[in-house]
């Protein structure tokens, strides 16, 4: 599925697989374990992080929790192996729960600002969790052209029915 | 000769190159691009635009801006109408479409205006007195069709409006010379700072003038980064600084318009402090007939002439108690009208060497305007002996003085005081978060309100404290006073056709506090709210009642300060984006096989699976009873339900829970009663222990909000040092429930592992398992009271176990049932739905879990208030049954449960009701007062003044001894 317009494309990832990395100390075992496999640090407050190869982008979600997603499923199955005996921390997979939407172009921001306000555009690198269409949505700035929007599966739908309406206002792809 | 377009240069706004054609009240009129509506009409000599709203008297333009009263039209066509537009503010486009309101067949000829000719019965109100008898609904609607203005479309709107937020450091509200200094001082100062203005220039007042300081700032607001918002009008200021405002995107009115445009945008705007630089509005005298067209405000006849080359008429009065009339009057002249007099109420007016030539009366007043259609001349009389002299002219300008804009100043919870010398209401000191500068906190004096405006944005990008308002500059103006009342009326507010006689009937029957005033009366209200009435009908009040004006006082301003469409507050909220709504993970699939959709929460789920012309009801029967008798299906995915983690957990659940969570073995499930504090229910659900450190919970559909918000509390606000997370992964798990005493057989025959048959797998217990290669986790739990099972499965694969189990439905005769055919299920079974049976005041014990807080032995939330005296009421409501003593009236859900009909003391209530399909009777449930002791007892249900017998049962209905869920 994708919408588009000029300077904007919208894609679903269907592929894309999520995780929730919930722990008690974001410097602890668990912590070095996520490091030790997917090759990145668990990201600073609000910020998002991208693994060297690419395979994994790591977005702080709160104190405690950390999304991970990646476009592999069996490396999101190797991590959850990995992971499940730890006794500090714990990966949730949620996998299909959540939607990961590209927003790619000139206007990325443009777009954030009409599903919200210019509050909810994120920098690049940073990963915020806002009010986008009247549902939470956690937006993160992979460059200043590409930012995926990750929303709750069952709201998937209506945040696609906003974008659409509102790319009604953009001129034609 | 009356209103006419003036030669060049005049008309700084218009674009003489650039003709536009458009249609009034079906006559074809030609403008210029830059005019409005009203600058277009004036020019082509139209000054009767409209009829008022209860007296249907004819009326014309009254000012140039937000606060016009009587130049009320709607625009456009079909779907594109757009009711009481005001034509001030409307800029011309080629093909706009206007007609005159309130009138029938036309403006000209109005049949409503025989009403004008009952005026004197028509009093203040005259409705709550007259049509009480016998109630005022019988009337209401006829004079509802008798009153208002324009008319609204009937289709839906063709276009589409959006919402958008915006957070800043220094907003300020108004684009004129203090805005726009305030504005640049504060970005200056290192300030995010935006600015709004309400029309499509910068400059305010000075917009037209190519005012050189007005052209500098705008420059520097640009370098400076100032986000300046044109077409925005601020129109309410709320809690904490949340400046709500509406931007103008497309033309109303334009023919050539697309199928659909955004036309307006919302804007929320946080603003850490706000300047409002609103202005001020010029406020008219009281004389007789002084609503007639061509009677207006000075300075609105002032920007005609200049901004759009508009003489509003060719011989003008000014009506003047106020300095500033004698430099409009002379503007006037300059610019081609002639003035015919000053006519000041004052002893000494304000003549200076620039006003040679003109002929000032003092100390007289206009007793009467002559014409009905239009102004044809006036009448003018010395206060002191009455001397009186007919006056010829076609225009009569009033400058009563100005009322600053305080709107947003009150709104934000600021005070007033009365400036006596200029009789005007200026702001006492600073409102909560907002500050005024220039002509709206009083300031006139130009340097010193460009100066005073950037100290202020200066101090307070700075976080600062502004300095105080110079206020005055406004020159003298004297308060507004009345004639004596004659038979010709002076209107006080023309939008409501409230006179002086009305204030005076007002104060005469006590209703004297200015609030009272504005009800009794309607004066400020519609869509101009008062901006050229409020005041002087306080002043009026005081006049009548032996009062100041500042005794009066002024009515507190409330949002909006001008008209808001109901589509800009919708925004992108409206048809399938009208609110956010779940959908299953296999919501086409279910559309496919015939469901039928309704909401149920925050879901768009199965109510039933109709057949050919079957009701929702008959649907419902259908599958409940084949669920008993074979199998069903259900989508309970919308189910809720949370991960449990931490080497707490245990320990955790047990506090949450009245069941006790620790004890379970991995694989065991047990129900819970969640309560809050007070020992209220809150929620139910089943908790599954999944690992050592690790449980599934589940909880209700409606529940899982809730319930995540109280486990985050007591989380992060009370067992602080507990080491859990709580993760929710309801959309990560479509939830397939299989039911039924064929259930097992159905899983088998898709492949599910023998260890999951009942024999191997008891009822309360949760397996992990692998199907397809897909995980799944399956809980053996029951709502139907039927052998069940309810399959988790990874959300993306939820269509695929459908149809594999769909495909052997029809050679085991099973179906797909709905939420109806559930909700019959469990109230055959007497298992309570938290929130239908329950209430805000409900116990566990009120539905028979008295014996399950009496095993537990360790504490959990709400225990302490389940010891309260009152809550060991035997007289509480408890859960029962009923069933009608007739065996065939269905019980009304809502009904009261009382010995007598109402009003009596009720008893209690019916809470879910259903025809059993096993059964064949109607059963329902109840909450009853001391029910638990009443079984047997017969009672009458009351409802809508029905009644009906009805015998206490105890449920459950069906399978008392529990036995169908074991298979």
């Amino acid at each position: 599925m994708a919408e588009g317009a000029a300077g904007l494309t919208v894609s679903v990832e269907e592929a894309m697989q999520a995780a929730a990395l919930r722990y008690f100390e974001s410097d602890g075992a668990f912590a070095a374990a996520v490091r030790e496999l997917t090759g990145v640090a668990l990201p600073q407050v609000l910020h998002a992080a991208v693994s060297g190869n690419g395979q994994y982008t790591l977005a702080w979600r709160s104190p405690t929790e950390t999304l991970a997603l990646t476009p592999s499923t069996a490396r999101m199955l190797v991590l959850e192996e990995k992971l499940a005996a730890a006794t500090d921390g714990c990966l949730v997979n949620l996998s299909g729960g959540l939607k990961v939407l590209r927003v790619m172009g000139e206007r990325v921001s443009d777009l954030l600002c009409r599903l919200g306000g210019s509050a909810c555009v994120p920098a690049v690198g940073e990963a915020r969790r806002s009010r986008l269409a009247d549902v939470p949505v956690l937006a993160l700035c992979v460059r200043s052209t590409e930012t995926l929007l990750v929303v709750d599966r069952a709201y998937a739908e209506h945040l696609m029915g906003w974008i659409r309406e509102t790319l009604l206002d953009f001129a034609p792809a | 000769m009356t209103s006419r377009r003036l030669a060049a240069p005049a008309g700084t706004w218009i674009d003489r190159s650039h003709e536009v054609s458009f249609s009034f009240n079906g006559r074809q009129l030609y403008g210029f691009k830059g005019d409005t509506l009203a600058s277009a009409l004036l020019a082509n000599g139209v000054r009767l635009v409209g009829r008022s709203f209860k007296l249907h008297r004819p009326r014309g333009i009254w000012s140039c801006g937000v606060e016009e009263p009587s130049a009320l039209v709607d625009v456009g066509r079909g779907a594109r109408r757009t009711p009481n537009v005001r034509a001030t503010l409307l800029a011309l486009e080629e093909g706009l479409v206007a007609e005159s309101v309130n009138c029938w067949p036309s403006v000209r000829f109005d049949l409503g205006a025989v009403t004008g000719a009952f005026a004197a019965l028509l009093p203040a109100g005259f409705y709550y007195k007259t049509f009480k008898w016998p109630n005022w609904h019988l009337f209401e609607p006829a004079i509802r069709r008798m009153a208002g203005l324009g008319r609204a479309p009937k289709q839906a709107d063709a276009d589409h409006y959006e919402e958008m937020s915006a957070q800043t450091e220094v907003l300020v509200v108004g684009g004129g010379l203090a805005g726009l200094a305030a504005a640049v001082a504060a970005a200056r100062s290192g300030a995010r700072t935006m600015l709004l203005a309400g029309g499509a220039h910068l400059g305010g007042a000075l917009a037209w003038r190519a005012d050189p300081e007005v052209a500098a700032l705008s420059s520097a607001a640009r370098q400076l980064g100032v986000q300046v918002r044109l077409h925005t009008l601020a129109f309410g200021i709320y809690d904490h600084n949340l400046v709500c405002a509406c931007e103008s995107l497309s033309s109303e009115g334009a023919a050539d318009l697309p199928a659909c445009v955004l036309r307006e945008r919302l804007w929320k705007i946080r603003a850490r402090t706000v300047i409002a630089a609103t202005g001020a509005f010029e406020q008219p005298l009281l004389f007789p007939d002084n609503d007639r067209p061509g009677v207006m405000l000075a300075g609105a006849a002032h920007e005609y002439a200049q901004a759009y080359g508009v003489a509003c008429g060719a011989r003008a009065v000014v009506a003047a108690n106020s300095d500033g009339a004698y430099e409009v009057a002379a503007a006037l002249k300059d610019a081609g009208v002639e003035i015919v007099a000053i006519v000041d109420r004052r002893e000494a007016g304000a003549a200076n060497e620039r006003h040679q030539g003109l002929r000032v009366i003092s100390a007289a007043a206009l007793t009467a305007v002559h014409g009905t259609r239009s102004v044809r001349g006036c009448t003018v009389a010395q206060l002191e002996d009455g001397r009186r002299e007919r006056l010829n002219c076609d225009l009569i300008l009033n400058s009563g003085g100005y009322a600053p804009a305080v709107h947003l100043h009150s709104q934000a919870g600021g005070k007033l005081r009365c400036l006596g010398e200029s009789a005007m209401f200026v702001p006492d000191g600073v409102a909560p978060g907002l500050v005024s500068v220039g002509a709206c906190a009083g300031v006139f004096a130009r340097a010193a309100a460009v100066s005073h405006a950037a100290e202020v944005g200066s101090a307070l990008a700075r976080g600062g404290a502004p300095p105080p308002a110079p206020v005055g500059g406004a020159g003298r103006s004297a308060a507004i006073t009345r004639l004596p009342d004659g038979r010709t009326r002076q209107f006080v507010d023309l939008q409501n056709d409230v006179t002086s006689a009305d204030v005076m009937l007002a104060a005469r029957e006590n209703y004297r506090s200015v609030e009272h005033l504005k009800r009794y009366t309607t004066t400020g209200m519609g869509t101009d709210q008062g901006k050229t009435s409020n005041i002087n009908a306080l002043v009026l009040m005081g006049e009548y009642t032996g009062q100041a004006p500042a005794q009066v006082g002024t009515t507190r301003f409330r949002p909006p300060f001008a008209p808001v469409t109901l589509g800009v507050i919708a925004g992108r909220r409206v048809g399938a984006l009208y609110r956010p709504l779940k959908r299953l993970p296999a919501h086409d699939w279910h559309v496919a096989h015939g469901a039928l959709l309704e909401t149920f929460g925050d879901w768009y789920r199965p109510a039933a699976y109709p057949l050919g012309a079957e009701t929702l009801r008959a649907a419902a029967q259908r599958e409940a009873h084949t669920v008993r008798k074979c199998a069903g299906l259900l989508d309970g995915s919308p189910l809720g339900k949370l991960e449990v983690f931490g080497p707490d957990a245990a320990r955790f659940l047990d506090l949450m829970y009245v069941g006790t969570m620790s004890t379970l073995r991995i694989g065991q499930a047990r129900y819970g009663l969640l309560l809050n504090e007070n020992g209220t229910l809150v929620d139910d659900g089943i908790v599954a222990r999944l690992s050592e450190q690790r449980y599934w919970v589940n909880t209700t559909t409606a529940g899982f909000d809730r319930t995540l918000a109280a486990f985050e509390e007591w989380l992060q606000c009370e067992f602080v040092d507990f080491k859990v997370v709580v993760t929710p992964v309801t959309s990560r798990w479509a939830n397939i429930t299989v039911a039924g005493p064929r259930a097992w057989e159905w899983l088998a025959k898709v492949g599910f592992e023998p260890a999951l048959a009942p024999a191997a797998m008891a009822h309360m217990s949760l397996r992990e398992s692998v199907w397809d290669g897909m995980p799944l986790r399956v809980l053996r739990a029951s709502f139907s009271g039927e052998l069940g099972y309810e399959v988790n499965l990874p959300a993306a694969e939820a269509e695929t176990l459908l149809t594999r189990l769909w495909a052997h439905a029809r050679e085991l005769g099973a179906v797909l049932y709905g939420i109806e055919a559930l909700q019959v299920l469990r109230v055959e079974k007497g298992y309570i739905h938290i929130g239908t049976d329950t209430d805000g005041t409900t116990l566990p014990a009120d539905v028979g879990f008295a014996r399950g807080i009496e095993k537990k032995a360790a504490p959990f939330v709400g225990r302490r208030s389940l010891s309260r005296p009152a809550s060991r009421d035997p007289k509480r409501l408890q859960l029962v049954g009923l069933t009608p003593l007739d065996g065939r009236t269905l019980l009304p859900v809502g009904g009261q449960i009382a010995p007598k009909p109402p009003p009596a003391l009720t008893e209690g209530h019916v809470t879910s009701s259903y025809l059993s399909p096993e059964l064949g009777i109607p059963i329902a449930l109840a909450m009853l007062s001391g029910g638990s002791q009443r079984i047997g007892e017969q009672v009458r249900v009351h409802h809508l003044g029905r009644s009906v017998a009805a015998r206490v049962a105890k449920p459950p209905f069906v399978d008392p001894a529990g036995e169908r869920v074991h298979g």
